[in-house]
């Protein structure tokens, strides 16, 4: 079942942050969004993630209305937002821990994706002994380990440096090749938007508003010479005309 | 994640990080300059000593007022080995690190668990709040002659005065800890699917702590200052006894003995907090 989000706006104060945004996520699909700065990205995610509410308009899930966070859609924000007091594979665990008893954890699974994300070896360490982009990898662990039918990205990479930031969206493609669960991925960086979608999305601003919606003609799975092809640069060249606009 | 400890202000440690990296010519080291800087540290101990001590050779001032360096060490030993008024030095140590104790742990044992309630709970802010805010401009050394009326000068008051002085900080430092949970911290918790109770238990307490640390850093010296003003005034023994008694005797060497045992034993409990943090919280400053 799908997300669907019916004529929402979103006001701050006289503000208006999101005006009358229409959009369906259909179950295992990527969708990028795809904006500039204070365009109303993180509100749009955030509305999705039942942190903030429409101030119009109606936001369902599977059919039943946003009124609450819930672990069904886990949130990968901006900034690790590690817990400094856990070590890394407690830090993973921690949403398991809020469901079930220590005891009751499946730890192999939490072992597993310690391995996926490359960072065996570092269980025991403290989130302020890893680099940035460990610790947003294990952000992106800490909220796979939920197995959530959604997973919400609210610019995971955006604080990486280029080479990690590459590595990160291709560990990101590899990963979802395997799980195949519905991702809401929000940047401003419009190939890593192109790169990763089967939808793209792109936002104007002030007030933001859905200026395109469409799917991303590339063969799966991507890669980073894909950036060549014709059918991106089209694409590129259309998305910037928008955000340039 | 920097957050809740980025923006506390630690005069003490700061200025001793500032010390530590502070570099001075390019040409030296960073661990060259420490020891240097240590060095000097000693140097003007030393000096500081010695000046003293041929100050008062000079006779500048009377000896009765300033006895030197070595004339407080004898006392010192004096008072170790055979007493001053009727107690031994280390009994008066040892009276005063109770009183401290239980009034320090006192304080802490009810000044956490109430700020964390006033921190979640409005209704409880509203009744605790005006007695606190009351309370907190006063300086605790103005409740010493009510607390002798009604309570003597027995150890009560003593403990009672402790408490009055070191609750405020405790339960403001407490407050202040969880508000400045970082949001983020609670965004990422609540879409894990925690429970108000587990994201108050496993969030908003954690994140506290380092302000509690501080907190308790801060009331640890409130709480000295109480104690040593209360025995000054209304007590048979402990160390402020010690230097109201010898200096009715114009003892001042046996004063100098006794004030230098206050400063050295509040510094010891400082540090200790701050080992205790440590290990408590090794996460400060770098979360
Ligand atoms: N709580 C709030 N109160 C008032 N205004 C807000 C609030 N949150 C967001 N806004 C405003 O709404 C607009 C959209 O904010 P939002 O955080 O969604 O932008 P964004 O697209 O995520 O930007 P960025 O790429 O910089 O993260 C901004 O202009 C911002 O000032
Ligand atoms: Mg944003």
């Amino acid at each position: 079942m799908p997300i669907a989000i019916d004529h929402v706006s979103k006001h701050f104060g006289a503000f208006k942050a999101i005006d009358d945004v229409s959009l369906t996520i259909d179950d295992g699909t990527f969708v990028t969004i795809l904006g500039s700065s204070g365009c109303g990205k993180s509100t749009l995610l955030n509305m999705i993630a039942g942190l903030l509410f429409p101030t119009r308009g109606r936001l369902m899930l599977d059919g039943r209305k946003v009124t609450e966070p819930g672990p069904d859609r886990v949130v990968v924000f901006q900034q690790p937002g590690l817990y400094p007091w856990l070590s890394l594979r407690d830090n993973i665990a921690f949403g398991l821990r809020m469901q079930s008893s220590a005891k009751a954890i499946n730890w192999q699974r939490v072992d597993e994706l310690i391995e996926i994300i490359g960072l065996r070896g570092f269980e025991q360490h403290r989130p302020y002994e890893l680099s940035g982009g460990m610790q947003q990898r294990v952000a992106i662990a800490r909220a796979l380990v939920m197995a959530p039918r959604v997973l919400l990205m609210d610019e995971p990479f955006g604080a990486l440096d280029a080479q990690t930031r590459h590595m990160m969206q291709q560990f990101l493609l590899d990963l979802w090749d395997r799980i195949k669960a519905t991702i809401v991925f929000i940047t401003h960086d419009i190939d890593e938007a192109i790169l990763l979608a089967d939808r793209l999305v792109v936002m104007s601003a002030r007030p933001g508003r859905i200026a395109l919606e469409t799917n991303v003609p590339l063969e799966r799975p991507r890669h980073w010479d894909m950036s060549l092809e014709p059918a991106f640069l089209a694409l590129k060249r259309q998305a910037m005309d928008i955000l340039s606009a | 994640m920097a957050g809740s400890s980025a923006n506390e202000v630690n005069t003490e440690i700061s200025a001793i990080q500032a010390d530590e990296n502070f570099i001075a010519d390019p040409a030296i080291t960073p661990s060259a300059w420490r020891h240097v800087s240590r060095l000097t540290t000693f140097l003007v101990m030393l000096a500081t000593l010695f000046v003293w001590q041929i100050v008062s050779d000079l006779h500048v001032f009377p000896p009765i007022a300033l006895p030197s360096p070595i004339q407080v060490w004898r006392a010192f030993l004096r008072i170790l080995l055979t007493g001053y008024g009727g107690h031994s030095l280390l009994g008066d140590i040892w009276v005063s690190s109770v009183r401290i104790s239980i009034g320090f742990v006192g304080a802490v044992i009810i000044g956490v668990p109430v700020g964390l309630m006033m921190a979640r709970i409005k209704f409880i802010f509203r009744i605790i709040d005006p007695f606190l805010q009351f309370v907190r401009p006063v300086p605790p050394l103005a409740y010493i002659p009510l607390l002798v009326v009604w309570f003597g000068i027995g150890e009560l008051p003593k403990i009672l005065l402790i408490l009055i002085g070191t609750i405020p900080v405790i339960i403001i430092g407490t407050m202040s800890g969880v508000k400045a949970t970082p949001p983020l911290r609670l965004s990422v918790a609540k879409t894990l699917g925690a429970s108000e109770s587990q994201i108050f238990r496993h969030v908003i307490l954690p994140s506290a702590l380092p302000e509690i640390f501080t907190a308790m850093r801060v009331g640890i010296g409130v709480a000295w200052t109480c104690l040593v003003a209360a025995e000054l005034i209304a007590a048979s023994e402990g160390l402020g006894w010690l230097v109201q008694f010898a200096g009715q005797a114009l003892q001042v060497a046996i004063v100098i003995v006794g004030i230098i045992m206050i400063g050295i034993l509040g510094y010891a409990m400082e540090l200790l907090i701050r080992l205790v943090e440590r290990w408590a919280v090794p996460w400060h400053g770098k979360g």
